[in-house]
């Protein structure tokens, strides 16, 4: 789930940082830069391990800072596919489930990957809620709101950053544009897909 | 921005959550005095609710040493050390390999 990624980056020192050691202000910056965001192709970064190396200190004519080129490592959030991992309910939908870790909410379950053969009722609990139950040998297994779920990695994607979000050139009617507009969801930067359809997944209740 | 090694080691839950305790995450009830940011903290609060809370270093060495015989991936330890399964049925969805010679060893390694 977490793997450790080497960077080289090169970074301006505020002014106002040089009075605190060295190490302390570039890791500082560091977790400005880094932390809570994604690189594509690398994954959530979690935490700056540690700086291997801090090279330069030049002062470019007309700048008040310092400039510096650092080696460090991250911590990164990146599951690999096939891997299995224990996440909470966050939404249940007609489309499927959304996960989460806590720190991580994009993990989808889709229908063609939800636990066969199935059946789905409104969960009065939630507006437009759906709770899906899984069948079997003649018993109903809900997926509840409660449960811990353990799902295996199916892909993890990294989308493009869109250019415009919700806005249509065509789209002349502004309710309707208003309309479209709520429906789409924020722009995650990292999907992962997740898969219940085998034993051992899905709420840990079942398995006890 | 420069990636001079995509990976560079593989880290358990547990090493994680050590880190993070090495930074005073455990001692801060207020979250704010330690060095450890926000999201850090979301991070810290994940792993306290997993297996790798009630870990050590010594369990998981153990562990690696008693399943060489098995001549497993590093990547499935690393699970079944992540999530630690108390039975067959859990294990299944880790291992993919369906040999029936390989079905024979899970129990073994559910006991490890």
């Amino acid at each position: 789930m977490f793997v450790m990624s080497e960077i080289e980056h090169t970074l301006r020192l505020p002014p106002h940082l040089l009075n605190l050691p060295l190490n302390v202000a570039i890791k500082g910056e560091l977790e400005s830069l880094f932390l809570d965001k994604v690189i594509d192709k690398l994954g959530l970064c979690v935490s700056v391990y540690d700086i291997l190396s801090i090279d330069g200190g030049f002062i470019f004519p007309g700048d008040g800072a310092s400039t510096y080129t650092a080696r460090f490592r991250l911590v990164m959030f990146r599951p690999y596919v096939g891997e299995v991992i224990s996440a909470r309910l966050k939404e249940s939908t007609k489309n499927g489930l959304r996960l989460s870790l806590g720190f991580f909410g994009d993990i989808y379950v889709l229908v063609p990957l939800m636990p066969n053969p199935y059946h789905t009722e409104p969960d009065p609990e939630h507006k437009n809620g759906i709770k899906w139950v899984w069948e079997y040998m003649g018993e109903n297994y809900p997926i509840d709101w409660t449960d811990e779920i353990r799902f295996r990695v199916h892909s993890v994607s990294y989308p493009p950053i869109p250019i415009e979000q919700g806005i249509d050139s065509e789209q002349n009617d502004s309710e309707e544009k208003d309309l479209r507009q709520k429906d789409l969801k924020p722009f995650a930067p990292m999907v992962i897909t997740g898969s219940l359809d085998a034993d051992g997944l899905g709420p840990t209740a079942w398995w006890v | 921005m420069k990636i001079l090694q995509s990976n560079a080691g593989v880290l358990t839950n547990y090493e994680v959550l050590a880190l993070f305790r090495s930074r005073g995450a455990g001692k801060d009830p207020t979250c704010v005095i330690a060095a450890v940011a926000p999201s850090e903290f979301k991070v810290y609060d994940y792993l306290e609710q997993t297996v790798a809370s009630h870990q050590t270093i010594e369990i998981i060495h153990k562990f690696v040493e008693d399943c060489e015989k098995y001549d497993l991936a590093k990547g499935v330890m690393l699970n079944i050390v992540n999530i630690r399964p108390s039975s067959a049925v859990e294990i299944d969805p880790v291992i993919f390999v369906k040999l029936l010679l390989f079905c024979c060893y899970l129990n073994t390694i559910v006991d490890s």
